[in-house]
């Protein structure tokens, strides 16, 4: 638990919210977290029900319980799961933040779309100003060949493609 | 034992904070990514 407080902030920027569950009472949780400073919320589980619920493991040899982690995405999924099986097998904080960069980039796409796509669908939809123009002047090409309805097919075939066609295609 | 799939919705369960409120894993549905530690006993 000191690692993942070392690395706590970056864990934050990733929208990770670190939620400790154990088999001690609500005392020694607020004791603990007190003396340690710990800013995780922390879940006292003294009838083990969620331990049991995700499988923990424990090592009777060992007399304890192994740690086990798990990062789950925001629409509840389980995108990382880790069963230790002694004391000290618990992941790195590196590949758990790592972890967390590519769930928001799949989860949530939005903030990661470069600024110019954004504005994509606008840039289908020309003001009404510039349809007129398009329409009313006929344009030529070098040969004299006038264009414009190729043009204005084109706006309009842009024009009533659904957004999420555009999306795709982006 | 039972153990949590990958790619597979995570139990949901609810258990109180130290202060008596009531923590759900569903109140992070659609806000937070939650990173779940079993913990091994405070020492």
């Amino acid at each position: 638990m000191a690692q993942l407080r070392q690395d706590y902030s970056q864990f934050v920027a990733r929208n990770i919210e670190v939620v400790v569950v154990g088999p001690e009472n609500a005392q020694a949780f607020a004791d603990y977290f007190a003396k340690e400073s710990l800013p995780f919320i922390g879940l006292p589980d003294p009838t083990a029900s969620v331990l049991k619920l995700y499988g923990q493991e424990v090592n009777l040899f060992k007399l304890g319980r192994m740690p086990a982690q798990v990062l789950i995405d925001k629409a509840g999924v389980a995108r990382y799961v880790h069963y230790g099986h002694n004391m000290s097998d618990i992941p790195k904080n590196e590949e758990l933040l790592a972890l967390g960069d590519e769930i928001n980039a799949t989860a949530d796409p939005e903030p990661t779309r470069p600024p110019d796509l954004e504005t994509g669908d606008e840039r289908y939809e020309p003001p009404e100003s510039s349809q007129a123009a398009c329409c009313l002047e006929p344009r030529r090409d070098a040969a004299g060949a006038d264009f414009s309805s190729a043009l204005h097919l084109d706006a309009l075939r842009r024009h009533r493609r659904p957004v999420s066609d555009d999306r795709r295609r982006l | 034992m039972p153990r949590v799939s990958l790619n597979q919705t995570a139990p949901d369960f609810s258990l109180a904070d130290p202060r008596g409120n009531t923590v759900s894993l569903t109140d992070f549905r659609g806000v937070k990514n939650v990173l779940l530690v079993f913990n091994r006993t405070f020492n």
